[in-house]
């Protein structure tokens, strides 16, 4: 049977800290520390910190921003005039509202579609959730998973490794 | 071979004499309905409803003669079309003229046919009496034609009977007269029809102990002259109200509006009442009196004149007002009038007429009317019915169980009673035959106004209902032989040859040499002498006493008009009620007794007694209160409105009664005024003035940060003369006809949601006892820089390039946020589905050219587009532009006063140009820069610089 | 304020055990159930009063010509200002590092999103023809029509669904690792695969974590001003029109103040309410009250100014349809609507400068009371003293509502009542996760 990696809990999130330290002078690249609450400074040991999300948002404010007001301008001007109580077609400062509403929309529409894309979400099956202390990870368990796609992985040393750091417990994660 | 062709070629030619006829058989035959489904597949949907009355047997007739009056040549000669306005003839619509008449007022009409179908009324311009001007009666008179609660076939006791049967009863009738027809007694309105005269005078030699009574419940005195205004300087009103009431009041209006419009020889109008009329309304100096007072106004102002009679006491500012005027009359002798009212005694007339003689008005402001009364009063019925001296009473379109107290109970005493009536109304429920009446656009007919202008009615559909005419009734009662009805008018007129003839029937108007045949038929003017003058002057009654005034309802008249829906929506003039009638009593008499609007009061007077609501009226005698008649029906939609007037009313020539009681209900009822407010609080709303300060135009619009929009071809605008306006109303029940604008109902309206497109607002000005009336009709503006459209979401109202701000209905989706912001509040909001969408024949009356909205829709004037559309497709088929005055607007075609004009502002010769050139033009509301197109001319009053007030 | 004293519930495990408990074991209580029985009636109603008005036209209404806009414009922005609080107190205060909103946003936002829907019923339903609601809407329509770009209507469309979704998102993002909590802590099949799913596979990862966080930041800098947007357009609605009283400057900033109150007034009865039914004084704590009412005056004197302003205004420019109009708000027919307003918002509120009142829970309950009270009688007394008596006196006319206008009302309250109770007993109703760091927080820090 295949394997996803070794899941170990430790007490709390200094220890979780100090455990990514160590494995990373093993040598281990691929590890997912999961914490009930955001641990300060554990990112960093771990991967890049984000950036598609704010520039995404950008990016779709600004398309919503000149969308909208293009529309406006098209439709009132271009596409079908019409005197609407004597004002001039392009009434450019009735069309701003409109436009900041869409700008807003679309920013943040977008910002969410990259978040959910970056972090994989939705993805309902977790080889992790096979372990059935892995719910400890959403009350104030902490706990740290060497991936088996680690190039320094093979399963005897990766348990032996675990047990070095003394854990409260560590068990394989079927994948 | 088309279809149409098949039908057409199916048809009788036209002009054969049983054309109609024929039709009726072709829509009702399988055969031929086969052929009008072929050609019209719209009425293929109706075919399992053909086989309904009348109305769809028409409404086949109604698509073939269209289709007639497409293909080819002109409708049947019997009838004959008046040519168009303008000398067009437009296809699939005709213009015939015929006349109408409530009681004595007769008026010459214009008949416009949409596909066959009657769907609006005008006046006939080629008539005296009206000049094309309309009154709201006339306008309303297409819904009594199509309106679905008309009596459609003779009931017997109450079960439905036949024409046949009644024939039948006829001829054993005519058995039982044998010679001299005792106990033969026939009621009917004033008759107005010469050849109705002639029947009537023909039944009476045929039954010499027969009688004839005429029973006119509102008439009063019968019109004996006829006045002038349109050379009149000074008009003395005493109780008279030649703009409102009068016959011949469309004309007067006319001639005073156009003396009054010169301002260098302006016309002064006095106003001598006991309540406000719409003369009163208008006039420079209205003067509320008790009624009972009138008769020593009269005697004083005579004297002062030189005439000899008794002059009772009168306190100071009295004798100075009578002076006032009298000084007046005098100046502008021979060019002055004095006219009193039918509900003032014969001693007052006797004496008006003496003032006009010395003032040298008769024959220049004043001329006599030769009076056709030669009727018994039906006092002498109701005596005969009680000594049981009658066994047959035949009612002719009269409703005597309603209008006649103590009718009905003296009734019972008769055997036969026989109601000929276009409503199964109180009499029609009461009496033994009902037979209902044809409509006077369905029968042959003629009419003479009081002052001999008589004209022919021809029918212009075949009949809605199995009905006939009281025409038809007499010649079954005589037995003369049921021939052409039209033969039978034709008869009346010998000396028409056939060209007179025709020309009468195009024109409307029987030439002056025809008059004369028929004169012979009306006896000569009886003089009733009234008692002398010095007889029955009274001092002024200086004691509060309280007077009750008996009046007819403004657009109901007696009642007769109840029925009519568009009518009983109409604001009253005076008091911009609908659907109801109150009882008007002056702000002073509610203060003393501390009631407002819609408190409930009993009223007693001589054992008789009514509950009814109260209205304050501005301008109403301090002691009169009065009663409008019309309401308190026991039938029909204005079943339960209102109080019955008559239930207080002893005699049906009582006028005014003395020593009224007046006690407070404590409670309530709804009384649905379309106007709460008539007081422009110091807003620049009415501007008047006086010849000597007329009142100040628009000077050039503010200044705007919008770019001028460049405009169409045409600039079409409009302007409303406030000096000429009367307030009558007829442009809104004008519009209502042509725009197919819904009833809702006096709940709706009491809620503020009428639909009318235009509104005659009235604002009072000066003291609440005696105040001075300015009316202001209020359509669309058609405002250049509209608020309403910048807030429309879904461009449902947008400008076209011509200036007209369109309403798209089927884009509207009801925000209603363009009315919140129409500053002059012309938008109407269907807030539930108001147009009856399920009665047929009212699908057959509407206008074809106009869209029947739904509900949830935004509606408003729309400067009758359609009839611009129609005038530019007619343009552009014959390469031309729009000619000057070629569209007009419904208003502006009622309007007696000529007050409305239309039409394209960039044509410097068109009426509407040279009226915003006035110097007293100015826009509504112009702070607010909506630049409308709708303007107004400033209202002008010519008070006399030495009249005091009160 | 620190963040400690905010929260004085014990470890992270404990937070997430008690809240948690909340939708999984905890039963409702009477009190649930009578209030969920009253709630689902007044729902019934409005229900059949839809149907009512679909069959029947808004003509069922008291509105007429000239008030054209009546109870269901009123009751529009009452409810979309109630909204405004929930967005403001969790992303605003975010923003500012509040640490005690957290104990708040999360029922706050389910406030607002709940407050939207019902809010959202009215501008649909308000319509001759509602079911032609989606023509605001841009679209290739066959007719080549566009919506009319000028009217404030249709940038208000823009920004309600803006608003819509936006804090839909907002609310979601948000709920995600406690319902990833309650799947953990779920016992049955059904329970572990709604809330599965529901959870979207948070596992609590720390990249998910700081995405999580960057996201958050972003809404919440975006949702600030989308507020204010928000109800600024809300108040186009009026001041674009040309009526006296409506065509006002001040009214955009003026309808801001005027939601900010109403919200806070919502949360703080929905605050005293929670705490009291489900014994949450250990998150919602007196200072938590103390905070609110505090914010809550604050507002107050906002709205106080305005009105002020209005007066002034109309008084300094001299405008006679302003004058008049002023007039007949301070002394007309509609005068007693102004004056119960200014009790309601002006004079109630000040009880507040009272610390003990500030954290009296009964004391704040009426006064909310009386603020939402008087928030949705100052919307309708702007709406009708300008409509019923504007420029021409022949057009005047008074506005009497209908059974159907108060059902409308009332069934707008059961409906946002039903959707709250269902939303404590379902979702989390503090937010776990933020509770948890400052109880760990706590913890760490403890000598």
């Amino acid at each position: 049977m295949s394997v996803h990696g070794r899941l170990l809990q430790v007490r709390d999130a200094h220890a979780l800290a100090a455990a990514v330290d160590a494995l990373h002078a093993l040598g281990y690249t691929r590890l997912e520390a999961f914490s009930p609450y955001a641990v300060e400074g554990l990112m960093e040991k771990l991967g890049p910190p984000p950036r598609r999300i704010p520039l995404a948002a950008l990016v779709g404010g600004c398309i919503g921003g000149i969308g909208m007001l293009w529309l406006q301008y098209h439709a009132a001007v271009v596409d079908y005039p019409l005197n609407v109580g004597g004002r001039p077609a392009a009434s450019w400062p009735a069309f701003v509202p409109s436009a900041i509403e869409v700008t807003i929309l679309l920013a943040v529409l977008a910002g969410y579609v990259v978040y959910l894309a970056s972090s994989r979400l939705p993805t309902l099956y977790r080889p992790e959730f096979n372990v059935e202390w892995f719910g400890e990870a959403s009350r104030d368990g902490f706990l740290l998973l060497i991936r088996a796609d680690d190039p320094r992985w093979e399963p005897r040393r990766a348990a032996e490794d675990v047990a070095g750091l003394a854990p409260m417990r560590h068990a394989e994660v079927p994948a | 071979m088309k279809p149409g062709d098949a039908l057409r070629d199916a048809l009788p030619p036209p002009g054969s004499p049983t054309f109609w006829r024929a039709l009726d058989e072709l829509a009702a035959d399988p055969a031929g309905r086969g052929l009008l489904a072929a050609a019209w597949p719209s009425l293929a949907e109706m075919e399992p409803a053909l086989d309904r009355r009348g109305f769809l047997r028409l409404l086949g007739a109604s698509i073939a003669f269209a289709g007639l009056a497409a293909c080819s040549g002109p409708p049947p000669e019997h009838i004959v079309p008046q040519v168009g306005r303008d000398g067009r003839t437009v296809p699939r619509s005709a213009r015939y003229a015929t006349a109408l008449a409530t009681g004595a007022d007769v008026v010459g009409v214009v008949v416009t046919l949409q596909d066959g179908r009657p769907v609006k009324i005008d006046g006939n311009p080629r008539h005296p009496a009206t000049l094309g001007g309309s009154d709201a009666r006339m306008q309303a008179a297409v819904l009594d034609l199509w309106d679905p609660a008309r009596s459609d076939a003779p009931r017997r006791e109450g079960t439905p009977s036949s024409w046949a049967a009644f024939e039948g009863e006829a001829a054993a009738l005519r058995r039982q007269f044998g010679e001299r027809g005792e106990g033969l007694r026939i009621l009917s309105g004033d008759v107005v029809s010469p050849t109705l005269a002639r029947q009537r005078d023909a039944l009476l030699a045929r039954y010499p102990s027969a009688r004839w009574h005429v029973h006119e419940p509102v008439r009063g005195r019968p019109y004996d002259v006829s006045p002038d205004l349109s050379k009149a300087r000074i008009i003395v009103a005493l109780d008279a109200d030649p703009l409102g009431r009068l016959p011949g009041h469309v004309r007067h209006a006319r001639d005073f509006a156009a003396v009054r419009r010169d301002t260098t020889a302006m016309s002064r109008l006095y106003a001598i009442e006991p309540s406000p009329s719409l003369t009163g309304r208008n006039a420079d100096h209205a003067w509320p009196v008790a009624a009972s007072d009138l008769p020593a106004i009269a005697a004083a102002l005579a004297s002062a004149l030189g005439v000899h009679a008794d002059v009772p006491d009168l306190d100071v500012l009295t004798r100075e007002r009578i002076a006032t005027i009298a000084g007046d009359l005098r100046a502008n002798a021979g060019a002055s009038l004095v006219l009193a009212g039918p509900y003032q005694p014969s001693a007052v007339h006797e004496l008006v007429r003496t003032m006009n003689a010395v003032l040298g008005n008769e024959g220049n402001t004043v001329r006599p009317a030769p009076s056709h009364d030669t009727a018994r009063p039906l006092g002498e019925l109701l005596d005969d019915m009680r000594a049981r001296r009658v066994d047959t009473l035949v009612l002719l379109e009269t409703n005597p169980v309603y209008t006649a107290p103590g009718f009905a109970d003296a009734m019972r005493t008769v055997s036969r009673t026989v109601h000929l009536g276009r409503y199964r109304d109180e009499t029609a429920e009461a009496v033994q035959w009902h037979l209902p009446a044809l409509h006077p656009f369905e029968t042959w007919s003629d009419l003479r106004t009081p002052d001999g202008v008589a004209s022919i009615v021809q029918p212009v559909l075949a009949p809605l209902a199995d009905a006939r005419s009281a025409h038809d009734v007499l010649d079954l009662l005589t037995g003369a032989a049921m021939d052409d009805p039209r033969k039978r008018v034709r008869a009346t007129w010998p000396d028409l040859d056939d060209e007179a003839w025709t020309a009468a029937l195009r024109d409307g108007v029987v030439p002056a040499a025809g008059t004369s045949a028929a004169g012979a038929a009306t006896a000569a003017r009886q003089s009733r002498p009234g008692p002398s003058p010095l007889a029955t002057m009274s001092a002024p009654t200086a004691t509060e006493t309280l007077e009750l005034v008996f009046r007819p309802d403004e657009h109901l008249w007696d009642g007769r008009h109840a029925g009519n829906a568009w009518l009983q929506e109409l604001p009253r003039p005076v008091t911009s009620l609908t659907w109801g009638n109150a009882a008007w009593i002056s702000p002073a008499l509610a203060e003393q007794h501390g009631l407002r609007d819609g408190d409930m009061v009993r009223l007693a007077v001589g054992g008789r007694h009514v509950e009814a609501a109260v209205l304050v009226v501005p301008g109403q005698a301090t002691h009169s209160i009065t009663v409008t008649f019309g309401y308190g029906r026991r039938s029909g939609i204005a079943d339960g409105l209102g109080y019955d007037a008559y239930a207080l009313r002893e005699h049906d020539d009582t006028w005014h009664v003395q020593g009224v009681e007046l006690t407070a209900l404590d409670r309530r009822e709804t009384l649905a005024s379309t106007q709460a407010h008539q007081d422009m609080g110091h807003r620049d709303i009415v501007r008047a003035g006086t010849p000597a300060h007329p009142p100040r135009g628009s000077d050039k619009p503010p200044a705007s940060f919008y770019p001028d929009t460049p405009h169409g071809e045409y600039r079409w605008g409009m302007s409303i003369d406030l000096n000429a306006c009367i307030g009558c109303n007829a442009c809104t029940v004008a519009c209502q006809a042509e725009n197919n604008i819904p009833v809702v109902g006096k709940e709706e309206v009491a809620r503020g949601r009428r639909m009318h497109w235009i509104r005659v607002d009235r604002y009072h000005e000066g003291t609440a006892a005696a105040p001075r009336t300015y009316h202001q009709p209020v359509p669309c503006m058609h405002c250049e820089h509209a608020p309403c459209e910048v807030v429309c979401p879904v461009e449902a109202t947008v400008h076209d390039s011509e200036g007209l701000n369109l309403q798209v209905y089927n884009r509207c989706v009801g925000t209603r946020f363009c009315s919140n912001n129409c500053p002059y509040k012309v938008r109407r909001f269907n807030f539930l589905q108001y147009a009856d969408l399920a009665s047929e024949s009212l699908k057959a009356m509407r206008n074809p050219e106009v869209t029947v909205r739904s509900r949830g829709v935004m509606e408003k004037c729309t400067y009758c587009v359609q009839r611009i559309e129609r005038a530019h497709i007619d343009a552009d088929r014959e390469g031309r532009r729009i000619g000057t005055g070629e569209v007009t607007t419904a208003c502006q075609d009622a309007c007696p006063t000529r007050a409305i004009v239309f039409g394209d502002l960039d044509d410097d010769a068109s009426d509407v140009a040279v009226a915003h050139r006035s110097p007293r033009r100015y826009v509504l509301l112009e702070e607010l820069n909506t630049r409308p197109r709708t303007a107004y001319l400033g209202a002008l009053r010519n008070p006399n610089p030495a009249w005091r007030d009160a | 304020m620190s963040d400690r004293e905010a929260a004085h519930a014990g470890t992270p495990g404990e937070v997430t055990d008690i809240v948690t408990a909340l939708v999984l074991s905890r039963p409702g209580g009477r009190a649930w159930k009578i209030a969920t029985g009253v709630a689902s009636l007044l729902t019934a109603l409005l229900v059949a009063a839809v149907v009512v008005l679909l069959a029947r036209g808004v003509g069922i209404w008291g509105i007429t010509m000239p008030v054209a806009w009546g109870f269901a414009i009123a009751n529009y922005v009452w409810w979309i200002g109630i909204g405004m609080a929930g967005t403001f107190i969790s992303a605003a205060l975010y923003l500012t590092r509040q640490g005690w909103r957290s104990a708040l946003n999360r029922f706050a936002e389910a406030m607002t999103v709940f407050a939207l829907a019902v809010s959202g019923i009215f501008p649909v339903l308000h319509l001759g023809r509602p079911w032609f609601a989606y023509w605001l809407a841009p679209y290739p329509d066959r007719m080549g029509l566009w919506p009319q770009w000028r009217s404030a209507l249709v940038w208000d469309f823009f920004a309600i669904a803006a608003y819509v979704i936006v804090s839909v998102i907002y609310f979601y993002v948000g709920l995600v690792p406690d319902f990833a909590a309650v799947r953990d802590r779920a016992t049955s099949r059904g329970r572990q695969l709604v809330y599965g799913v529901l959870a979207m596979g948070w596992r609590g990862e720390a990249l998910e974590w700081e995405r999580h966080a960057t996201l958050a930041r972003i809404l919440a800098g975006l949702a600030v001003p989308l507020v204010f947007s928000v109800h600024s357009m809300v108040a186009l609605d009026f001041s674009e029109g040309l009526l006296p009283g409506w065509h006002s400057t001040i009214f955009p900033p003026f309808f801001v103040a005027g939601a900010l109150f109403s919200g806070a007034a919502m949360v703080i009865l929905l605050a005293v309410l929670l705490r009291r039914t489900y014994a949450l004084r250990q998150f919602i704590t007196d200072e938590h009250l103390d905070k609110l009412a505090k914010m809550m005056l604050a507002v107050g004197w906002v709205v106080t100014y305005g009105y002020a302003a209005e007066v002034f205004t109309a008084y300094y420019g001299g405008d006679p349809h302003e004058l008049a109009m002023q007039r007949n708000r301070l002394h007309g027919a509609y005068a007693w609507l102004f004056w119960s307003t200014i009790a309601c918002n002006s004079l109630s509120i000040q009880a507040l400068w009272w610390p003990r009142v500030r954290t009296n829970p009964t004391a704040l309950v009426v006064i909310a009371l009386l603020v939402l009270a008087g928030m949705w009688l100052e919307r309708f007394m702007l709406i009708v003293t300008s409509l019923y008596r504007d420029f021409l006196p022949s057009s005047w006319g008074m506005f009497y509502p209908t059974f159907w206008d108060a059902a409308f009302l009332a069934g707008s309250i059961g409906l946002f009542a039903l959707l709250f109770l269902v939303f404590v007993r379902v979702v989390p109703v503090l937010s776990i996760a933020e509770l948890r760091r400052h109880a760990a927080e706590r913890v760490d820090n403890r000598p």
